[in-house]
C-alpha cells in the first residue's frame, strides 16, 4: 500500500487514485470537493484460560489513507497513516 | 478453623465451577501525538500540514462548507464475576457483577473553504462526533 500511496501526487485525476488504490472503502462529499477513504485493519486477539479465570485482549491497527479532491477531482491533498502492522497479541493488562 | 473453612469452601467452588471470572480489554487505532496536535496553529496551518503531523484521520465530514477531521481512539476494558450454585436437579442460582471503562478520545480539526484551520477541539469521541452524521449540503 504504502508505494502506491506514495505514487499518487498532487493534480492527479480520481481515475489514477483508484487505478493505484482500487476502490475506496468511503466517499464524502465536502461541498463541491469530495475525499476518498481508503483502510485495512489489522486486528490481534489473545486469550488466556486458568480455570475458572479468563483474560482477553484485543488489539486494531489500520493503515489508513485519505485523499482530497477538488472540484475537478483533482488531487489536493493526501493523508496516509501506515499501522497496520502495529497490532498484537497480548494480554489485557500489557499496554 | 474458620481459615480452613473458607479456603475449603472456595477449593469446591472453583472446582465445580461455580466461581467465574474474566477481564477483557479492547483497544482499537493509535493514540494521537500530543506533541504533533501542540505544532499546529488556528488560523495559520492549512491541511497539508495537518496531514504531516497527525497523519489520516479516522473521519471526515462536511461543515458549512468545510470539512471536520477526526482522529480518535479507543481503550475499552471490563471485567466480571460470575458466581453460580446448583439449587436442584435442573435449577441453579447465579450472581454476576462487572464493571466497564472507556477510554475515548481524540481531537477534531475544523477547516474553512480554503483548508486553513480554523477550529480545534478535544475531548471524548461521544461528544466530539455528535455533528457528524449530518447531511452533507445540496450543491447547485
Amino acid at each position: 500500500m504504502a508505494t502506491s500511496v506514495n505514487a499518487i501526487e498532487v493534480g492527479d485525476s480520481s481515475e489514477r487514485v483508484t487505478e493505484l488504490l482500487g476502490a475506496p472503502t468511503e466517499v464524502v462529499q465536502l461541498g463541491t470537493r469530495t475525499a476518498y477513504r481508503y483502510d485495512f485493519t489489522e486486528t490481534k486477539s489473545a486469550g488466556l484460560f486458568l480455570l475458572v479465570v479468563g483474560f482477553f485482549n484485543s488489539d486494531s491497527h489500520q493503515d489508513r489513507v485519505w485523499v482530497f479532491f477538488d472540484e475537478n477531482e483533482s488531487v489536493t491533498h493526501v493523508g496516509a497513516t501506515l499501522a497496520g502492522d502495529q497490532a498484537e497479541y497480548s494480554m489485557p493488562w500489557s499496554d | 478453623m474458620l481459615r480452613n473453612t473458607l479456603l475449603a469452601s472456595l477449593a469446591a467452588c472453583t472446582l465445580s465451577s461455580c466461581l467465574s471470572a474474566n477481564f477483557n480489554r479492547s483497544k482499537e487505532l493509535e493514540a494521537l501525538a500530543e506533541p504533533a496536535l501542540e505544532t499546529l496553529e488556528i488560523g495559520e496551518s492549512g491541511l497539508a500540514a495537518c496531514l504531516d503531523a497527525l497523519g489520516a484521520p479516522t473521519r471526515v465530514w462536511e461543515v458549512d462548507g468545510g470539512a471536520a477531521l477526526a482522529w480518535y481512539w479507543v481503550d475499552r476494558s471490563d471485567w466480571g464475576v460470575t458466581f453460580s450454585v446448583p439449587a436442584g436437579d435442573a435449577v441453579s442460582a447465579n450472581l454476576s457483577y462487572g464493571d466497564f471503562a472507556v477510554d475515548a478520545e481524540g481531537a477534531v480539526l475544523f477547516f474553512d473553504q480554503e483548508w486553513q484551520l480554523a477550529a480545534l477541539r478535544r475531548g471524548q469521541i461521544a461528544e466530539l462526533l455528535k455533528e457528524e452524521r449530518r447531511r452533507p449540503a445540496i450543491v447547485e
